[in-house]
């Protein structure tokens, strides 16, 4: 088909812009790379996520819903265009100031779409600051087609609430006014991320892709379980604007197998290709690839190309998997034998003998459904080898720069010293941008071509191919005595990996974590697990926040609450008997609490939900017909994880420099992926060096230019970089003080330094940094100045190791890999119509320790982001499979994103006990609204429908799924 | 993925437009579902119309007698916020304003909404049950206007009974004493509805329609004609059960039965509102 190229002229952000497109280019392909107004983001295909509103004559679109050539003629206004654009003094606009000082933004991805509707509502409700108040509705209205995978939304909506002038900013974006003499570690700093993210200006891997760049499409398997007996793309080569492409077996003599992510215990390893070839084991795996001058015709080849399967039997189901004989060519992996990647068992004490010994015993399975991280952006690789030397530069959404490297090098033998990961701002991870394997293609397609090669994976590749987790079905037994202590426990836990939870994904630590930590922080020493972790037929299995310790708190608590009801114990009772009475204190299986608040947590919690009120206001419901329920869960929350056997180490290490103006620079191998390192960790070198904090800035994603670290998962950051910052920091300070003592005329002693000013103490003779750094780098120089110094440079690097990691075993086999243990308590209240099933959340009160806290405003937003998380993955997320092993979700509406109609009254207090590891005593945080929101909805639904008898063991609350609960307790009834 | 390469036709006239729809053209109205659908792979057209050039196709929303006027171009956020509309026929009004989000309303049109045909679309249920009729041009005579009953115009899912005529508007007649419930159930507000019904009642006359439980929107004669002889009615999910014309999807939101359960559910309550009496509000 031959294409009429069309004009379209727009007026974008008050400026002109002319192209011929063809009729098929949306607009905000358009907006992206004629205009160049890269803010506008991509987050799906479908329209579903508003990342790409724009206003198309003052009313706000989806600019992935519009052709450009419809648009032709039309005022377009982009993030870019809202303040700070060319204009008015280059200032924030109103609502942009509010979403800064509300913290409404984490990885910012969603923030250009989010703003754009936000500006929207405010504009046609009239000029700022608004006449009559917003209402709640109206602003959820207005968002309700703009997806946040961070922030929980509340802030989102205080913002616009505060942009209208009817509320209150969270903090300032104005240091100056949080300065006092207490230092910047617990200051609610808004964050310095945000002013480029507000103004469209956030650097993701997406907005460095060029004109001239070559683009990616993967050919997917649509059979779960195939040979490939013909794959034909000669049609498709000859396409235009074709320039390769690869296929699996293609691919064979230029790679090697997948890098794996983990390979501990005696777990079996697929040693898979990134691409398939010959057999097929998920829908969605790669069987090729295509490169090509536009995504548009690389897509037109991709679907030229032809391939004929022969079917295998689909592995499906966890319990048939399972099962499957040696020899089976049911098998993913014949060479394994059966489906079965690790078998781990771990016995304490007696347990069969305290099982026979206890006057109850509870045995529940209990089911967690598969779901994932779903982060706003979704894999983006921009990968450019230079074949002159060698050199390969890749540009990517991961949230682990130097592992990506290491890995990179595994597959493709170019030394780590050619490799170059370069990951700026990154659109949320919450672990599944741990994970390597797609990426492998565009790397190879730019070694191929020696070109640069862009792949941004479509949202249906992420749902359909990209990394899953929970997905476990545990069979869990629970001893105890009449007075309700808990003697013995038993959990057998299976998950379903995918096709995958080792190599390509670090998704198999979370059962082992599960059954780990199942005995919580309860007594109990009689306990044994079993986790069997199976391959299926599945895309892979991958860290999501929560890792584990969220299915460990549901097996112990919903046991918990059933032991009360058969004992007729209060719940709080219950589980105020069982719990530690003393720290440190050593879970049967190995781990060590260090310290913390776990009772107190419990007992804060009982008072802010105020439960009588809450039975009263329950009873009163129930008389008129409504179902009301609600739960209270502790939890701890283990961080800092560390596996022997795998990239995830006990280490980090920071520099710290002294430039020659005096400005600070902190260099980290923690990557940024919305939790806000760069404004907690100047928080921290500010406090360390005393500095002036307007002078520090924080550097990350640069393989090249920061030292060598694991990067962020666990929660790991605010332990390990801040440890390696004090150890930094106080080689840094010895030489400042000796040149501060040179320069001041003094000794070394005698130097303090406050708000940077550093000052002899002994004659009142006062520096700058800058005036220090200027003396050391320039005149009279380091020989001078740094002569008496260990070395001549203001510059460190420090390393911290936690010192509360062991992994030499006792005798029984057991270690400590995670060394902090943050801990709260988590409460829920819920209505549930019985007739449709619908829980409505209404609210949602923590109380959470995580140590000192660096940042209140941030650790309060992931707090907040992570509930509503979890709350959107047990009540409508939802990555099932038909029977043949096809994906049932397409799209992130059928998938089931929560949206800002989800997200709940959320009431948070926090508890500080001070961690001993390091000087500054914060512990990791971020995850715990993932590792509790799900079983204390569970409980909460349990206890709302109560009187209709419905007993909760799956954490898929889902309508149609609380509706069969109902109905399958009125049939056990009758 | 992005849409597969297609022609865009741009007609001024009526005519023009038929003629390439009788080429196997695929018109375009606000686009939202077309485009979707484009992008997902579901549809691959050769060819596009873009209505918005066609001068006779308008955006207006006017009453003649006791009808409501709805021009081809009317997107959902004009409809909703119509103050005639709010004023005959708010239960429309509420339909249209629930369906996706902001975005979704400012480009999407009611017209587009009726012809694109998918069985929960809010308006298809809503002027289902309004009783309405689409004004529908053939290449023949792009002049005349043929009006289809929607309780003739739905035929199975994304297919009506239209061929390759255009849709030019929808009449919706109101009594003055009209009183109508559009209710929907989705997992979250917005999203599209697992499962609709819009009641509507003047006099004694009763109509039923509903979203979800079939292949097409449906009206349900049956459960009308109980509510018009004042019979008490049957017990909703096991009559939707038994009512063997009635398909809802099993997928991975529901099976059969809770989707008739939904269905019951809805209708209820959408009956007792309009009789005035006390029931859980649904959103």
């Amino acid at each position: 088909m031959t294409l009429n190229m069309l004009p379209v002229t727009l007026e974008v952000n008050g400026f002109n812009v002319s192209a011929s497109v063809e009729p098929r280019t949306l607009l905000v392909d358009f907006l992206r790379d004629t205009a160049g107004t890269k803010g506008v983001r991509i987050a799906c295909e479908e329209g579903a996520c508003g990342a790409c509103s724009v206003r198309l004559n003052g009313d706000v679109v989806k600019s992935c819903l519009v052709l450009a050539v419809r648009a032709d003629g039309a005022k377009i206004t982009t993030v870019e265009g809202l303040g700070m654009g060319l204009g008015e003094g280059r200032t924030l606009s109103a609502l942009q100031e509010a979403f800064v000082s509300c913290h409404a933004l984490q990885c910012g991805y969603c923030t250009a779409g989010m703003l754009v509707s936000a500006q929207n509502l405010l504009d046609k409700k009239g000029p700022l600051p608004l006449s009559e108040p917003l209402q709640d509705e109206e602003i959820r209205q207005a968002l309700s087609g703009n997806y946040c995978r961070c922030t929980g939304y509340n802030n989102i909506i205080h913002a616009i609430k505060v942009a209208a002038g009817q509320a209150e900013p969270l903090s300032s974006a104005d240091a100056a006014t949080l300065q006092d003499a207490n230092g910047w570690i617990g200051k609610p700093l808004a964050r310095r991320e945000d002013r480029r993210v507000v103004t469209g200006r956030g650097r993701y891997a997406d907005t460095f892709t060029n004109s001239t760049d070559l683009h990616l499409v993967a050919f997917r398997s649509t059979r779960a379980h195939a040979l490939i007996k013909n794959l034909d793309t000669a049609a498709a080569k000859n396409m235009p604007g074709v320039v390769t492409i690869v296929t699996g077996s293609d691919a064979v003599q230029h790679w090697r197998p997948i890098a794996p992510s983990m390979e501990l215990l005696d777990l079996k390893l697929p040693k898979r290709y990134p691409m398939a070839a010959g057999k097929v084991i998920f829908y969605g795996e790669a069987i090729a690839f295509v490169v090509a001058d536009s995504p548009y015709r690389a897509e037109d080849a991709m679907r030229a190309i032809e391939v004929e399967y022969e079917d295998l039997p689909a592995n499906v189901d966890l319990d048939q998997a399972l099962n499957q004989p040696a020899g089976s060519d049911a098998l993913l992996y014949p060479q394994w034998q059966s489906n079965v990647q690790v078998d781990y068992a771990f016995e304490n004490g007696r347990p069969d003998e305290a099982f026979a010994d206890a006057d109850l015993v509870i045995e529940e399975e209990i089911v967690s459904h598969r779901f994932g991280a779903m982060p706003m952006e979704t894999r983006v690789v921009r990968a450019d080898f230079d074949p002159s030397d060698e050199r390969l530069i890749i540009r990517s959404s991961t949230q682990v720069p130097h592992q990506m490297r290491m890995y990179m090098n595994q597959v493709f033998a170019i030394p780590e010293t050619k490799i170059q990961v370069l990951a700026d701002d990154v659109g949320g991870g919450f672990g599944a941008k741990l994970s390597v394997d797609g990426e492998y293609m565009p790397v190879l397609a730019s070694i191929l071509t020696g070109r640069p090669v862009c792949w941004f994976e479509s949202r249906s590749e992420w749902i359909h191919s990209g990394p899953a987790a929970r997905d476990y079905i545990t069979k869990v037994r629970a001893g105890f005595n009449r007075d309700g202590r808990l003697s013995a426990m038993a959990t057998d836990i299976v998950a379903d990996m995918g096709c995958d939870g080792a190599e390509r994904a670090a998704g198999l630590g979370m059962p082992l974590n599960g059954g780990n930590y199942a005995p919580g922080p309860y007594r109990v020493s009689d306990y044994r697990t079993r986790v069997r972790c199976v391959v299926t037929n599945k895309a892979p299995y991958s860290a999501y926040r929560g890792y584990g310790k969220d299915l460990a708190n549901m097996m112990i608590e919903r046991v918990l609450d059933q032991a009360a009801d058969q004992l007729e114990l209060d719940p709080v009772l219950i589980r105020k008997k069982n719990l530690l009475k003393s720290y440190p204190h050593q879970i049967c299986t190995g781990p060590i609490i260090e310290n913390g608040s776990i009772e107190e947590s419990l007992d804060r919690l009982v008072a802010i939900m105020d439960i009588p009120n809450l039975r009263q206001r329950q009873a009163q419901a129930l008389e008129q017909g409504k179902y009301l329920g609600f739960c209270l869960v502790p939890y701890i929350e283990p961080a800092g994880a560390t596996f022997p056997g795998s990239a995830f180490q006990n280490y980090e290490s920071v520099t710290m420099r002294v430039a020659a103006d005096g400005s600070i620079r902190v260099m980290t191998g923690i990557q940024s992926i919305g939790q806000g390192i760069e404004t907690s960790y100047a928080q921290v070198a500010a406090d360390i060096l005393s500095c002036d904090i307007a002078d520090v800035s924080v550097s990350w994603g640069d393989t090249t230019a920061t030292p060598f670290g694991s990067g962020t998962f666990s929660s790991r950051g605010a332990m390990f970089a801040v440890g390696a910052m004090l150890d930094a920091g106080e080689k840094l300070l010895a030489r400042i003080k000796i040149g501060a003592a040179v320069l001041l005329a003094g000794k070394p002693q005698d130097i303090s330094i406050t708000h940077g000013v550093i000052k002899n103490e002994s004659n009142g003779k006062t520096c700058s940094y800058g005036e220090l750094a200027y003396a050391a780098y320039v005149q009279p120089g380091a020989e001078i100045i740094l002569n008496e110094a260990d070395a001549p440079l203001l510059e460190a690097t420090g390393t911290y190791r936690h010192p509360q990691v062991n992994w030499q075993a006792d005798d029984q086999g057991r270690a400590q890999f995670y060394p902090a243990h943050a801990n709260g308590a988590e409460g829920i209240l819920v209505e549930v119509d019985p007739d449709t099933g619908l829980v409505e959340v209404l609210k949602v009160w923590m109380v959470a320790d995580h140590g000192v806290i660096l940042n209140p405003l941030i650790l309060t937003g992931q707090i907040k982001g992570g509930v509503v998380q979890q709350l959107g993955g047990t009540l409508y997320e939802n990555l099932a499979y038909d029977k043949n092993g096809i994906p049932m979700a397409k799209t992130m509406k059928d998938y089931g994103m929560p949206t800002v109609w989800a997200a709940p009254e959320i009431e948070i207090e926090h508890l500080v006990t001070k961690s001993p590891s390091t000087s500054i005593g914060a512990k990791g945080a971020g995850e715990d609204g993932c590792i509790a929101t799900s079983t204390a909805l569970m409980g909460a639904v349990e206890d709302a429908l109560r009187p209709l008898g419905v007993k909760v063991m799956t954490s898929q609350l889902s309508p149609a799924k609380v509706r069969s609960m109902i109905e399958s307790a009125a049939h056990d009834a009758t | 993925m992005r849409p597969a390469p297609f022609e865009l036709l741009r007609p001024h006239t009526k005519q023009e437009a038929l003629e390439a729809m009788g080429r196997g053209a695929t018109p375009l109205a606000g686009g939202q579902s077309l485009l979707q659908s484009m992008r997902l792979g579901s549809h691959a057209p050769h060819t596009l119309v873009d209505l918005a050039g066609i001068e006779e196709l308008d955006g207006k929303i006017d009453i003649s007698g006791e009808t409501l006027n709805v021009g081809a171009k009317t997107t959902h956020r004009q409809f909703a916020e119509n103050p005639l509309v709010r004023a005959h026929t708010p239960w429309l009004a509420q339909a249209a304003a629930k369906i996706g989000d902001v975005q979704v309303r400012t480009m999407g049109t009611v017209l587009g909404n009726l012809c694109w045909a998918d069985p929960r679309a809010n308006m298809a249920v809503a002027m289902l049950g309004s009783d309405a009729s689409v004004a529908v041009s053939g290449a023949e005579d792009p002049a005349a206007a043929e009006l289809i009953p929607l309780s003739e115009f739905f035929v199975a899912y994304q297919q009506t009974t239209l061929g390759k005529r255009l849709a030019c508007s929808v009449h919706v007649p109101f009594k003055p004493n009209a009183r109508g419930v559009y209710l929907e159930f989705s997992r979250q507000p917005q999203d599209l509805a697992l499962c609709n019904v819009c009641v509507v009642r003047d006099d004694d006359t009763w109509r039923v329609a509903t979203g979800g439980i079939a292949q097409r929107a449906m009206r349900l004669n049956s459960i009308e004609q109980h509510l018009q002889s004042f019979a008490a009615l049957p017990d909703l999910n096991q009559y939707l059960l038994e009512d063997l014309s009635l398909t809802p999807p099993a997928d991975a939101f529901g099976d059969r039965a809770y989707k008739m359960q939904l269905a019951a559910t809805l209708l209820r309550r959408a009956v007792a509102l309009l009789l005035n009496v006390e029931t859980r509000e649904t959103r």
